[in-house]
């Protein structure tokens, strides 16, 4: 099968609705089926990243804790937008995983080089 | 005498901006669901000044890791809010 570039961005809440479990469900599969997987976090997308969710307190499922297995789908690293974390106060030490932030000069990059670019 | 209840993350709707700008002096806002990533966000200190209570969902805040010490006197629970509902002559969601 061909291999091709699939850059993925995630930037919702991770409980206002499925979209951040999807965008996790549709990275893993994709990698999967060989695919070189982009997975881009920008937005409140960012939120999902949090470490000390505590999802069972709402009666959700953390599938936060699953971004820890994403290097083993050789999807890394994790892309986050560094001016989305600064909006909203987070730090990459508060994230539950490594992650390599992102000016605007490395966003654009990022844009310009996938055959396939798919929002959540 | 109204409960503004937000649902929204100020991050992508301008609900809790909109929501302070009509309130009447006896209202209440709770914040729950997205909205409670207003912890992150700038209108939190416009939030505390305000003379009307301000109250945060803690389930909501504790399943998206913003639990934070500096706010523990906005938290409610289920039960406060269930309370709350009661108390409040209508419910306006955002």
């Amino acid at each position: 099968m061909t291999q091709r570039h699939i850059t993925i961005i995630a930037q919702q809440g991770p409980y206002a609705n499925s979209a951040g479990q999807d965008a996790l469900d549709f990275a893993m599969a994709m990698a999967n089926f060989g695919q070189h997987v982009n997975l881009v976090f920008m937005h409140d997308g960012v939120f999902q990243l949090l470490a000390n969710q505590h999802a069972e307190s709402i009666f959700r499922k953390d599938f936060t804790k699953c971004f820890a297995a994403l290097t083993y789908y050789d999807i890394e690293p994790i892309y986050v937008c560094q001016r989305s974390l600064a909006a909203r106060n987070v730090s990459p030490n508060d994230l539950i995983v490594g992650v390599e932030t992102l000016d605007e000069v490395g966003m654009q990059a990022l844009f310009k080089t996938p055959q396939h670019l798919v929002t959540f | 005498m109204v409960l503004h209840q937000i649902f929204a993350s100020p991050f992508s709707s301008p609900a809790v901006s909109l929501c302070i700008e009509g309130l009447a002096a006896d209202d209440a806002i709770l914040l729950l669901q997205e909205a409670v990533y207003a912890l992150q966000h700038p209108i939190m200190q416009q939030l505390q000044l305000l003379p009307q209570p301000v109250y945060i969902l803690r389930a909501d805040a504790l399943a998206r890791g913003l639990h934070s010490v500096s706010h523990d006197d906005l938290y409610i629970s289920d039960a406060q809010w269930l309370a709350l509902t009661l108390t409040f002559e209508n419910i306006v969601s955002w």
